[in-house]
Formats: C-alpha cells, structure tokens, sequence
C-alpha cells in the first residue's frame, strides 16, 4: 500500500516540472506538453485522495472527477494543437515571443 | 347629421386627398379636379345657409374625441349657426373663385398637385375652424390653417426668403397662439367645459379681472392670426407665397380667423364693454389701422402694398371689436375678403402678364394692353379706399360711425386718416400700375389680356366688391344684420350721426383718391414717396423700422442668450463633464496598457504572483 503522502509528493514533483516548463520554455509546442503534464499531475493527486477516500469507505468524489479531467484535456488538446499549427503555418515557427505582435 | 353641411367640409378634404396621393398621375388636370371640388363645396355650403334660413340645422357630433373629466368629453361638434354658415359661403364662395384663377396662374408649375392638395386642405382646416363647437377643437383647426399657410407661403421652397417668410409666419403665430392655449385652460378651469355656447351661458358667473385677463389672452392670439400691432410684421413677408395664396389666406380667409374667433366668443367680450381689454383691442385696431396705412404709402412691390393694406383693414376690423360692434366687424371682414381677393388676384393676373416682375415702378400703362384686368384692379381700390356705394364704402362707414357713436373720438380720427391713406395708396397702386409711361426696360409687346380662366373669377369677384356692400345696408338694420343678430348679441348703438360727422366719415377715401390723383395723375414719371413726404416718407418706406427693431430687441438678445447657452451650457458643462471624464480614461488607459507587453512569461509570472497571493491570504486568514 503506497501512503497518500507519497502519491501528493509524486503530484507536486511532476506539477512543478509542468510549471517550470511553462515558465522557462519557449517552444509553444514544449509549453503545451508542460500543461499536460500540470493537468496530469492534478489527475494523479485526484486519484491519491480518491484512493484515500475509499480507504474510509465513503463515496470516492476523487476517482469520478479523473475522467472529467481526462475530457477537458482531450478538448484542450485539440484546441491547442490546432493554434499551434495555425501559428507555425502564420509564422513559420513556435516561439512564443514572436506571438508579441498583434497581427497575423 | 346635416348632409349639407358635412359635404361643405368633406369634399375639399377628399380633394385634398385625391390630390395629394394620386395627383402626379394627372398632374396637369390636378387644378381641374380641385377647382370642381370647391364648386361643390361652394354649392353645398349654399344649400346649407338657405336651408337654415327656412329651418335651422342643429348642431350635431361627428364622433366622441377624448374624454377629459367624467363630466366633459371634447367631441368632433359641428355648431351650425347663422355665423358659422356665413363664414363658411365666404370661405367656399371666395375659396372656389381663387381655385378657378389659380389653375391658370400655376399653369407653368411643375408639380401644381401639391399646390391644389395644399390649397383644399387649407379649405378643410378653415371650415372646420368655422364649424368648431368648441375651443379645443377650434384650437386644432386654428393650427391647421396656420400649418397650411406655412406650407403655403414656402410653396416655392427652392427660394430662400419663401422658405423663411414661412418660418417667420409660423414662429410669430405661435407667439399669439400661446395666449389662446392660456386662454382655453383659464375657461377650462372655471367652467370645465370648452363648449363655447356653454361657457357664453355660464360666463356671467366670472369676476371682471378674470374676463379682462381671458379676453386679452384671446387678444393676443388674435395679434399673431390676424396681424395687429405688435405682431404683423409676418403677414407682408408672406406675400412670398404664390399670389392665390395671399389672395385666399393672407387676405380673404386665414387672417380673419382672429375676426371671427372674437366673434364667436362675443358673450365673453360683451360681459364687460369698458373694461382695460377693450381698450387694448380699439387701441390696438386703430394703430394697426393707421400703422399698416402710412407703411403702404411707401411700398413699391404691388403684393407688399396690398399686404399692408389688408393688416390696415384689419385693424379696422378689431376697431370693430374693440367697440363690440361685432356684426360691423364681420361686415367688413365679408366685403373685405371680395375686394381684396379680387385686388390680389388682379395683382396675380399683372404679375402673370409681367412674367413675375412685382415692382410697380417697372410698370405703367398696363391698362392699354390689359383692359378688362384693369377694370377690375380699378373697382378693387375703389372699394377699398371706401369710394361711395361700394362695398368698402357701407362696412368702413360703419365701422367708423360705430367708434364715434360709441364716443372714442381718437379711435375715429386715427381711423380717418387711415382712410385718407387708404385713398392714397389705392391710387398710387392704380396709377403706377396701369397709367403713365411704360417704365420698364423690356419692352411691353408681350404683355397681353389675362386669360379666360382667370378672367372670369375677377369678373365675378369684382361684381361683388361693387355691390356686396347693400346687404349691411341700411346700417344696423340691413339684411346682414337682420341675419347676424339671430347669433351674435351686441349691446344697439344709440344716436344717430350728425350730417357734419357723416361727412367726415366718408370724405377721406374721397381725399385720399383726390391726393394721389393730384400727385400720380399729373407728371409723366411718378415722384417717389420720399420726394412727397420729406423724412416721414423714408420711414414709410422702411416700414417704420420694425423688423430692425424686433430683429434688434428680440432676435438679437435671443441669438446671445442661445451663444450664452452654447458656451455655458454646451460646452464649458456638458462638454467639459465629459471631456474630463475622457481624460481620466484616457490617462488610465495609457498607463495600465503597459501591463499588455504580449511577453507570454510576464503574463505568466503575473499570474502565478496572483495565485501565490490569493494563497498566501487563505493561508494567513485561515479558511
């Protein structure tokens, strides 16, 4: 049986990585990757405390809300994919500091 | 329900629609179909005044308009008594001659349909106004009539100063209407009723300052409708209208509005006869009368003359009234309206034949190559200038004489020399027009006999201007008279006139036609005004200044006050409000959109400093 403390740790580690990428990245498409990750961290801190709900047998709130996370990453992907290569067709790059002028 | 009476009014309204919605399908005849309508409205207006005369026709309602207390709803009310139907045979009798000569003067007209809608919709609006059974409604019409002769006066909107006499007329007339709508509220308030034969039946009840204050707002609308002292000034600019117009609305008809709205409402002004209001009104009358007299003397544009001369014949008109003498004041309002539609319709037909040039110092001899228009223009002054046994002659006697028997000997001396100078402007007219030399620098061959259709109204017209005077004769019991008294109620004048003021009362006309003969008929080059008169005539012909002097006391301040209000109102306050306001924004604006860098990173770390924050106060708050 692994602790919740542990699973927490794993969801923190992996969503700072996500966050770091974000900040310090400028590659749109390695950006969008560190979402994922930030939303897949979130996913593994969801199921951590729906598995310890279950071990207090009470309704688990925590697995259901996983799946919901999974549907708006999907979404999200394919919206954000999609900008991506509007912007590298646009552009002929992903580097987002060239996204600072207003115009196509 | 009189049928007669409804068509009087229903056939020039279906005219006026015809005209005015499918008239530019048969343009050319649209003259033909309105000048047909007035004969029949004529013709029923006719059968209306015999028929009363057999048996009187009850007032009866068109429809229920709007209920204003439980006790008291304004209706549609015809009132058909022996006033309303004189009026109305003048109004459609005079209205179809000028239709008649009107389809030969706008013959040239590109679009005459809207004239002739215009023109029937004007008779709609007056008969109504006759009709009316009570102030509202009568109120509505009184608007109407003034609406029509704005449209009217601006026919030839392309030129400027028609467009403006008209907005001059309507912007003055709503001056004097404001003392009408006063005048209906402060009857409404005592008697909640604007039924007119009501309030005459009640109106016994009222205090004298109460019945003075009414009968001078009434006056007041009277100044703006029919031209009196100190609002006239609007009637001569009209004359910018097509000359029908001045012959139908600002001579014959429109303007004695204010003649017959005093009459109508006579059991007000005669509760009593010496208060201050009368006073005003004979005052005013007078001056008007001698006023508007002195200014024809120096005018040179036919029309103008003829204009100055109706608000002259106006202001004896109110004389009338102002010595409640009302049947008097009607008298010569109906041998006024002949003699002056016929004048201004032959001043139409030489303006027609000079191709539009109105200037009688450009005339002259026309009676060589116009003789049967002459005629007329001849019997036309003659009846205004009150040559004996013309019209003009019994309804001014009478007038006169009423003011000296009433004993306002004043009133009468300024009506005299009005009537002096009524005989000399009348004349001067004749002879500038018709005698002399040719003075016009074209040459007269073109110049012929008016045509048929426009002839024979004059004709007709000028029958009347001759002989309309016998029914107000002998005076006080004559025909007309007999008929009036039925309606209208006037205290009967005591006394007769010496032999000696009798012939003063009718030996200026005759002067006033010797002096101008005397000046005009002599020279071969007319002298002007100013040669006669010395500086008095400069004043003549500048009409005493008065559109200097209101264009100085009230359009002037007027302007500034509107300058005042543009920059304090508009925009040191409204203006500054909100270009500070925008100052603000923009100010705000320009700072907070440094925030915008469109660096993805600095959008970033705002953001997570934002979440680090909302953290860190849960956190030190506590949940």
């Amino acid at each position: 049986m692994i602790p919740v403390s542990h699973v927490f740790l794993l969801a923190g580690v992996i969503f700072s990585i996500g966050m770091l990428g974000l900040f310090i990245r400028r590659n749109l498409l390695v950006i969008f990757m560190s979402i994922e990750l930030m939303f897949n961290a979130a996913n593994i801190a969801f199921v951590g405390a729906g598995n310890m709900q279950a071990n207090l047998a009470v309704v688990s709130d925590g697995f259901a809300s996983v799946p919901f996370v999974m549907a708006v990453a999907a979404a999200e992907a394919a919206v954000g994919l999609a900008l991506v290569v509007a912007m590298y067709r646009a552009t002929g790059d992903t580097d987002v500091e060239l996204l600072r002028r207003m115009k196509g | 329900m009189n049928l007669a009476v409804v068509f009087t009014f229903l056939l020039p309204l279906c005219g006026a629609l015809i005209n005015g919605f499918l008239g530019q399908w048969f343009r050319k005849d649209s003259g033909t179909v309105a000048g047909t309508i007035m004969f029949g409205s004529f013709m029923c207006a006719l059968i209306a005044f015999f028929q009363n005369q057999a048996s009187p026709i009850p007032s009866f309602t068109l429809w229920h308009w709007f209920p204003i207390s439980d006790t008291y709803t304004a209706d549609m009310r015809i009132l058909v008594d022996h006033l309303s139907l004189t009026m109305a045979v003048m109004v459609t009798g005079v209205g179809f001659l000028i239709h008649v000569f009107a389809v030969g003067y706008m013959d040239h007209e590109a679009a005459p349909e809207r004239f002739f809608c215009y023109l029937n919709f004007f008779v709609v609006n007056m008969l109504l106004l006759v009709f009316s059974d009570n102030l509202v409604m009568m109120f509505v019409f009184w608007e109407g009539v003034g609406l029509m002769s704005y449209l009217l006066i601006g026919f030839w909107y392309y030129k400027p100063e028609a467009a403006s006499a008209g907005k001059k007329a309507f912007v003055m007339n709503r001056v004097g209407d404001t003392g009408f709508v006063l005048a209906i509220f402060w009857l409404f308030y005592y008697f909640h009723t604007f039924n007119i034969l009501e309030i005459a039946g009640k109106v016994k009840e009222l205090p004298e300052s109460v019945v003075t204050g009414i009968t001078l707002l009434l006056f007041l609308a009277v100044t703006g409708k029919s031209a009196q002292l100190p609002l006239f000034t609007w009637l001569p600019d009209a004359m910018e209208g097509p000359t029908p117009v001045s012959a139908l609305i600002h001579a014959a008809t429109m303007v004695t509005a204010g003649i017959y709205m005093v009459t109508r409402n006579h059991a007000l002004f005669n509760l009593y006869p010496n208060d201050p209001a009368h006073m005003v009104i004979l005052t005013v009358g007078a001056l008007t009368a001698l006023v508007a007299a002195a200014i024809a003397l120096g005018q040179n544009d036919i029309k103008k003359v003829l204009a100055y001369s109706t608000v002259s014949q106006l202001g004896f008109m109110v004389m009338a009234l102002g010595v409640g003498c009302y049947i008097q004041a009607v008298f010569h309002l109906l041998t006024h309206a002949c003699f002056k539609a016929l004048l201004f319709l032959t001043a139409g037909a030489v303006i027609y034949g000079m191709h539009h040039e109105q200037d009688m110092t450009k005339m002259g001899g026309l009676a060589k190559r116009m003789p049967m228009t002459a005629a007329c223009f001849i019997i036309g002054c003659l009846a205004l200038a009150g040559f004996p046994l013309t019209a003009g002659y019994f309804s001014k006697d009478a007038i006169l004489s009423a003011v000296l028997l009433k004993d306002h000997p004043y009133a009468w001396a300024a009506g005299l020399l009005a009537a002096v100078f009524t005989g000399f402007y009348s004349t001067r007219a004749v002879w500038l027009t018709f005698f002399g030399e040719w003075r016009s620098s074209h040459a007269p061959d073109h110049i012929h006999e008016t045509p048929r259709v426009m002839l024979m109204p004059l004709m007709i017209l000028a029958v009347l201007a001759l002989g309309a005077g016998f029914a107000g004769w002998p005076e006080g019991s004559g025909m007309l008279y007999k008929y009036l008294e039925v309606t209208v109620k006037q205290p009967e004048l005591k006394g007769h006139l010496s032999m000696a003021n009798w012939l003063a009362t009718i030996l200026p006309g005759l002067i006033g036609i010797a002096l101008g003969l005397f000046f005009y008929a002599r020279g071969k080059s007319p002298a002007p005004v100013v040669a006669l008169f010395g500086p008095i005539g400069n004043w003549f012909v500048q009409k005493l200044y008065l559109d200097e002097i209101y264009e100085f006391l009230i359009v002037e301040p007027t302007k500034i006050f509107a300058q005042a209000c543009y920059y304090i109102g508009d925009k040191a306050m409204i203006d500054g409000f909100l270009h500070s306001w925008y100052n603000v924004c923009a100010f705000g604006g320009s700072r907070m959109r440094r925030l915008h860098s469109g660096h993805l990173h600095a959008t970033l770390a705002s953001f997570l400093a934002g979440v680090v924050a909302l953290f860190a106060y849960i956190l030190v708050r506590g949940y």
